[in-house]
């Protein structure tokens, strides 16, 4: 009888992670380069791990949209940017870049862009172009080289801090069928419509748990009824 | 406790105050040298709490989401629509650069152009009594002020029928227009007096000046209206995302009956 209230609590803090998840998705549907989280739970597992563990980005490209704004990159086709944040490589195709305070080639929260062959990209302040194969130029003199590269699993991309993805358990390659566009950026691949059904179900199975603890609640009373008059 | 409401909670925040900075955008659509401003969103998730283990992300508890975050918006420096008023104190900088003023408290700030006017002391100043830095002065007597492409100011005095230059108007261009500051009334503020290079109008890329237009904004009413729908949609499903988990706290507070 125990575990009919084990997989009842279960499933009403399966419903909270799922609309928690949804939330985020929703949260972030105007983030430029935001990946969606799906969550591959299973229905009912008592002893699911925390819900970040079964959450993997969907990969799927957004649409570009037009901004104008030089800083701005997106990628058409497959393939990240490549940032250093806390001493370690993430990846990102949210494409918002300005220039730092030392000059350096930086993402809008400030995570450092990494050349093709690795390290910083200084920037000196001149005219700023980048060309579709990620050469950058200041002044029409090439500086370096934007890293655009792809996962060779993309199935072990998981997410890391800062909104940025790890290639996980798998590796990077260089990317071979990227184009950059500057000027654009690519909007998140957040679909509202099957967010909002995920949220409707995750709350209607939350009702169902609660009817399941009722359930449990009705027959351990009478159990004690019948038990505490003999 | 349920993490959904604050995730939703951030969402409405940062959605909001994205749609200020559009109606800031719209409501500035005729004010002449207006640049228009961009937000920005970025994912808020908590950061790791082993930053320097490489091995932290594999293994260990992935980072919790934390909602969305609106960055610090950007200013787009992009030249506005000229309108030729044929008002000969107008003036507009066709091209990139700012025109340097001297503001009451002895610091500089940047100009975008606009009405000119003559102080009483006999300067040529902006429309808000700042003089310019390249000191004008207009002595008594001079009329017809003419302000040429690369910033020569001439004016003629009575009897004489040929204008005489009194003075230079000079252009300043910042290396980074993402670094500075925006003042009350259409000014801006370079964080740092190194960044800002001066050069004639023409010159170094410079813009150009020219006299009797002024320079509308840079807002465009579709881009805007595009942004405050999608804008709208996004705060009242960010709404939802609180009612869902308002329900659900509501499902596990109706368990005891």
């Amino acid at each position: 009888m125990g575990s009919l209230v084990d997989i009842a609590a279960a499933v009403l803090s399966q419903s909270e992670r799922r609309v928690e998840l949804a939330g985020q998705n929703i949260s972030n549907v105007a983030t430029p380069g935001y990946k969606r989280r799906v969550s591959f739970e299973s229905f009912l597992s008592p002893d699911a791990g925390p819900a970040a563990a079964n959450q993997v980005p969907d990969l799927s490209p957004g649409k570009l949209t037009n901004t104008g704004n030089p800083y701005d990159f997106a990628i058409a086709g497959d393939g990240f940017f490549a940032v250093t944040a806390a001493g370690r490589t993430l990846y990102t195709r949210q494409g918002q870049f300005q220039r730092g305070a030392d000059g350096r080639l930086e993402t809008a929260q400030g995570f450092a862009v990494q050349a093709e062959d690795g390290g910083d990209i200084p920037l000196k302040g001149g005219v700023f172009k980048v060309l579709d194969d990620g050469t950058v130029e200041e002044d029409g003199q090439a500086v370096a080289k934007l890293a655009l590269v792809d996962f060779t699993d993309p199935k072990a991309a998981t997410f890391a801090e800062g909104g940025l993805l790890s290639a996980g358990a798998g590796d990077v390659q260089p990317a071979k069928a990227a184009l950059l566009r500057q000027g654009m950026l690519e909007a998140s691949n957040v679909s509202m419509g099957d967010e909002m059904v995920a949220m409707m179900e995750a709350v209607r199975r939350a009702e169902g748990g609660q009817k399941l603890v009722g359930v449990y609640d009705d027959l351990m009373g009478r159990v004690l009824q019948a038990f505490g008059q003999s | 406790m349920n993490g959904a409401f604050y995730v939703g909670a951030t969402g409405l925040s940062a959605q909001q105050r994205a749609l200020d900075v559009i109606a800031n955008n719209i409501a500035n659509i005729n004010t002449p040298g207006y640049k228009r401003s961009q937000a920005r969103f970025s994912e808020l998730v908590s950061p790791l709490s082993r930053p320097d283990d490489p091995q932290a992300g594999l293994d260990g508890p992935a980072p919790a989401m934390l909602g969305v975050a609106l960055d610090a918006s950007s200013r787009d420096f992009s030249q506005g629509a000229l309108s030729v008023t044929g008002r000969p104190m107008d003036l507009a900088i066709s091209g990139p650069g700012f025109i340097e003023l001297a503001a009451p408290g002895g610091q500089t700030v940047l100009w975008r152009g606009g009405t000119l006017q003559v102080t009483p002391d006999g300067f040529l100043a902006a429309a808000n009594g700042m003089p310019l830095k390249s000191t004008i002065s207009v002595p008594t007597g001079a009329s017809g002020i003419t302000i040429g492409q690369d910033g020569k100011v001439s004016a003629v005095f009575d009897g004489s029928a040929n204008a005489r230059q009194i003075g230079q108007i000079d252009v300043v261009q910042v290396k980074d227009p993402g670094g500075l500051s925006a003042l009350d009334g259409g000014l801006y503020q370079a964080a740092n007096e190194r960044d800002v290079t001066a050069s004639a109008p023409g010159e170094d890329g410079a813009g150009l000046l020219k006299q009797g237009a002024i320079e509308g904004s840079n807002v465009q009413l579709t881009d805007e209206m595009v942004m405050l729908l999608l804008m709208q949609r996004a705060y009242s499903a960010n709404a939802e995302v609180v009612q869902a988990g308002d329900q659900l706290m509501s499902i596990a507070n109706e368990l005891r009956r």
